[in-house]
């Protein structure tokens, strides 16, 4: 009797521990997939978003005229996300200009830290687009968990024809990711130039010069 | 009349003896399976965490391979000029020789976020260590060279395909000079571009203590390799071009060049990376074979924890910037 308590209380501790195992496991596994499934849907928005940027006013852009087509919303208050968390966009905005929630102060927005090193030419972020990936595109596609937020910027450079543009998405358990861009507009393209993709762009196309992951 | 006081014979005690016995050892070899399979299971969670870790560490690093400066005349990813994913080792310490192609070694370059960017006003020539720049454009008043730092890695690089690492050794900012800690292998004209840059490459490296191969990063500099992942016994990386195009010319910047490299290498696009991580205990590995890169002391099948290798692509997202 005690030989056989014995053994079903060893057996019994081996099966919980290789349950915790297991299910700790498939936690560790299902973050690991959602963070690298959270860069590519920072990338679908601004993908989605690039030709609408490129036909686009960008002094308009800069000062904050949103997109038209791409919002679920007026460009403030916080969204509910596919998890039931919530974010504020405002926030969003706060923290990519200040990493930190609350508004910027000058100081902060033209501080040189190792993110924002290049200070009174730091990029002034602006919401552009921002709404879930899923209503973004063609509805038979993919059920896609990713609340996406595009926001804009002058280039450190404020060169004309450049702009920053930075893709965020939001997803379950926390999960996000961030995308950094610098794209321009073509040069001005002669009749009968190359225009394939070892070419520079179609005209009204844009072309982007550097693509860089945040974390 | 006395009743015979109730007992055991021997013979009865030897046969619950071995009655209890057998039984116990029968309960114990069924659990015996059970703490080998559960003892299997946490490595096995150790081995899946430390392949997501190899995953995530080079697929983050191909995935910028390439990010160029946004200068002017210079804006654009950098395989517009050089090879941004190189096949065998490149950097300040123990490059490989031109022309070399390994399959389990990779250097990526990519330019940072940053404001270190510059471009030379005066002809840096070889063996000079004084390189003469210009104000770095967003630094403010009074000052020329913001973010350049002794120390940091940076990257010049010419049209004509040459470029070499340096690490700024000083930083003179009154006199528009940068001091680096290696003299320049080539002559860089006026105009050349100087940026910050990160050097990431990786490759496979014994480890006496462990007797098998670790995956380690080295960061273009004069720094020691860093570990980053014990039992790796497997590093693979092909690039979509077959590995004798990478390696017979035609030769950028020239062929007499000693930093030369194969043109082919601008025509990567993506990179297929294959990574073969084995059990960290040898008590969980069998006989070296088909399962097992390196032998270990398992006899029991039911504990044995086979190499797991994982294929995946990458695709840098610089090297494909034209939509």
């Amino acid at each position: 009797m005690v030989v056989a308590l014995l053994a079903l209380s060893v057996l019994a501790a081996l099966g919980v521990a290789m349950l915790l195992t297991s299910s700790s496991d498939v936690a560790i596994a299902g973050a690991f997939r959602d963070q690298r499934s959270g860069i590519y849907a920072a990338d679908a928005i601004v993908a989605r978003a690039l030709d609408e940027i490129a036909a686009a006013d960008w002094a308009d852009l800069l000062s904050g005229a949103g997109s038209a087509a791409l919002v679920d919303g007026p460009p403030r208050g916080t969204r509910t996300l596919s998890d039931g968390s919530r974010i504020d966009l405002q926030q969003v905005v706060n923290m990519a200009n200040c990493q930190k929630a609350s508004a910027c102060t000058t100081a902060e927005l033209t501080a040189v830290t190792e993110r924002r090193p290049w200070g009174t030419s730091n990029p002034r972020w602006q919401l552009y687009a921002y709404g879930p990936l899923r209503s973004m595109l063609p509805s038979s596609v993919v059920d896609s968990p990713w609340y996406v937020v595009l926001l804009v910027a002058d280039d450190p450079l404020r060169a004309d024809d450049v702009i920053a543009l930075r893709g965020e998405a939001f997803g379950p358990r926390n999960a996000h990711a961030v995308t950094e861009l610098l794209a321009a507009r073509p040069p001005a393209i002669s009749s009968g130039a190359d225009t394939d993709y070892n070419g520079v762009g179609s005209p009204g196309s844009m072309i982007v010069l550097s693509w860089r992951e945040v974390r | 009349m006395r009743e015979q006081s109730a007992g055991f014979s021997l013979v009865e005690l030897t046969a619950a003896l071995a009655l209890t016995l057998g039984l116990t050892a029968a309960i114990f070899s069924l659990t015996q399976s059970s703490r080998a399979a559960s003892a299997v299971q946490s490595e096995a969670a150790d081995q899946q965490q430390r392949t997501r870790v190899a995953v995530d560490t080079i697929t983050r690093d191909l995935l910028m391979a390439g990010a160029g400066p946004y200068l002017p005349g210079h804006a654009g990813p950098l395989n517009g000029s050089i090879p941004a994913v190189l096949p065998f080792r490149r950097g300040t310490l123990a490059s490989d020789a031109a022309g070399t192609f390994k399959s389990d070694t990779i250097t990526v370059l990519s330019v940072p976020a940053t404001a270190a960017q510059t471009t030379l006003t005066a002809d840096l020539g070889a063996g000079s260590v004084t390189m003469e720049v210009a104000p770095v454009p967003t630094c403010a008043a009074g000052v020329n060279l913001c973010s350049f730092a002794p120390g940091m890695t940076v990257l010049a690089y010419g049209s004509n395909g040459a470029f070499q690492i340096f690490t700024v050794a000083d930083v003179l900012d009154g006199l528009l000079q940068l001091r680096t800690s290696a003299p320049s292998a080539a002559r860089y004209p006026v105009g050349t571009p100087v940026v910050e840059v990160r050097v990431h490459g990786y490759a496979l490296k014994l480890d006496a203590t462990t007797q098998s191969t670790q995956l380690i990063q080295y960061d273009g500099t004069d720094s020691a390799d860093v570990p980053v992942l014990d039992h790796v016994v497997g590093l693979a990386f092909d690039y979509g071009v077959r590995p004798v195009e990478l390696t017979d010319g035609p030769w950028r910047p020239d062929a007499a060049s000693a930093d030369r490299w194969d043109a082919d290498l601008l025509r990567i696009r993506t990179v297929g990376v294959t990574v073969r991580l084995e059990a960290a205990l040898p008590s969980m590995r069998g006989p070296a074979g088909v399962l097992f890169t390196n032998g270990g002391t398992a006899t029991n099948p039911h504990a044995w924890l086979p190499d797991q290798e994982i294929r995946f692509h990458v695709s840098p997202r610089n090297l494909s910037l034209r939509r």
